[in-house]
Formats: structure tokens, C-alpha cells, sequence
């Protein structure tokens, strides 16, 4: 099944479990699942990057294999912004 | 409630279950350097995901501490990979050039593959800290 999917899948429960029971459990179940749902769709991102990525590693491959400065700058500054991120997190 | 529960849950493992083969860029590689490239783009997406997941304020500590952690150790040694592919790249494009000797592209080359084999496990336990539901990760402990 698509991550996709089913991150909108959990999202829909997560509402419907605050409108069938409104106690705190009912709450609490709506938040679970929230996070679930936020959890899928972080990899469903993931996985939309990865098919990309390996499409233009694919493009490279093709087109002679040459890998330019701009390659290694580009994914340099992509990883030392996310590496700031989780540290400072 | 317990039904709906129980359904989410299992919609939630099944369809991981499913998406345990993901893309990768580095199969799609031929040479060293460029799987040294795709090595670290796919450490680049999952420090990205990881990031996201990090800075999210619902993410339990300790599933925070685990990114960060592995982060860590993981970043540095992918970084130094990067190094080598591009020491590698220059070393070739020098050769073609008559500026330097294959000695010299032997030497880069023979490093690029030491700081790979070095990366690759710190790389794979970021990305299993991140989503251990993939095949490649049963057995591995981030």
C-alpha cells in the first residue's frame, strides 16, 4: 500500500476517534494516531526523495557517468543543514 | 474504540509491511565514485527525514536521542566519503589532463573505498533509526 495513502488513512481515523468518543481517552487515541500518521507521511517523503534520487543517479550513469562540483555542493549543503537541524533539535 | 484502534495499527504495519523494498541509488551506481555519491545522497534524504522527525515537538525523547546519536556518528564519516569521492574525481580529471599520474588516481581510489567501507554501516543505522521497518535493517541495532 502507498505510504501516502495510508498517512492520510490514519489522519482521517485520528479525527474520527475525537468525534466517536470525546473523553481524554478518545483524545489520547486521536493523538496516537496523529503522530502515525505524521510518521508515514515523513516516509512517504523519504521514499518520493529516494525514487528521485535514484532516477538522477540513474541520469548520471546514462549521460557518461560524470560527477561535477556541484554535484558534491549541492548534497554537502543538504546534509549540513538537516545535520544542524537534528543536532540543535 | 479499541476496534478502531486496533484497525489503525494494523493498516499502519500492514502497509509497511509492504513497503519494505524501497528505492536505491546505490544499485543504480557503476563506479566507485558514484556510489560513493549515491551512498551519500541516500544519508543526505534519511538525515532529512530524520530531521523532520527531530524537530517535530510530538517525537518521544528517546526516539530523538536515537537520531541525534546516530547523526553524530554517521556524519562524519559520510562527510569524509564525500572528500574522497571528490579527491577521486580530481585525481582522474588531473590524469586526463597530463598534470598528474595514475599512481596518484590508484591512491585516491584505494582510499574512496576504505572511507565507503567505513560509512556504509553508520549510514545504515541513521537510516534504520529512521524507518527500521526496512529489510535491510533486521539485525541492525542503531
Amino acid at each position: 500500500m502507498n505510504l501516502a495513502i495510508v498517512g492520510v488513512l490514519l489522519r482521517s481515523l485520528s479525527t474520527a476517534a475525537t468525534l466517536v468518543d470525546s473523553s481524554k481517552k478518545g483524545a489520547a487515541i486521536s493523538s496516537t494516531l496523529n503522530y502515525a500518521a505524521t510518521l508515514v507521511e515523513k516516509g512517504a517523503e523519504g521514499e518520493a526523495k529516494l525514487e528521485d534520487f535514484t532516477a538522477h543517479v540513474e541520469a548520471i550513469v546514462k549521460g557518461g557517468g560524470l560527477l561535477t562540483e556541484s554535484d558534491f555542493d549541492d548534497l554537502k549543503k543538504r546534509s549540513d543543514d538537516a545535520h544542524n537541524a537534528i543536532q540543535s533539535s | 474504540m479499541k476496534r478502531l484502534f486496533i484497525g489503525a495499527m494494523m493498516i499502519a504495519v500492514l502497509s509497511f509491511a509492504g513497503c519494505k523494498t524501497m528505492s536505491d541509488p546505490v544499485a543504480a551506481a557503476q563506479t566507485t565514485e558514484q556510489q560513493a555519491y549515491a551512498l551519500y545522497g541516500t544519508f543526505v534524504i534519511y538525515e532529512e527525514v530524520g530531521a523532520s522527525i527531530a524537530v517535530d515537538p510530538a517525537t518521544p525523547d528517546a526516539l530523538r536521542s536515537l537520531i541525534k546519536r546516530v547523526d553524530a556518528v554517521a556524519k562524519p564519516a559520510a562527510d569524509a566519503m564525500l572528500g574522497g569521492a571528490r579527491d577521486f574525481v580530481k585525481a582522474k580529471a588531473l590524469v586526463d589532463q597530463g598534470q598528474s599520474t595514475e599512481e596518484k588516481v590508484t591512491i585516491t581510489s584505494a582510499n574512496l573505498v576504505n572511507w565507503v567501507a567505513d560509512a556504509k554501516p553508520k549510514i545504515l543505522a541513521l537510516q534504520c533509526a529512521v524507518n527500521p521497518k526496512q529489510k535491510v535493517c533486521s539485525g541492525v541495532q542503531p
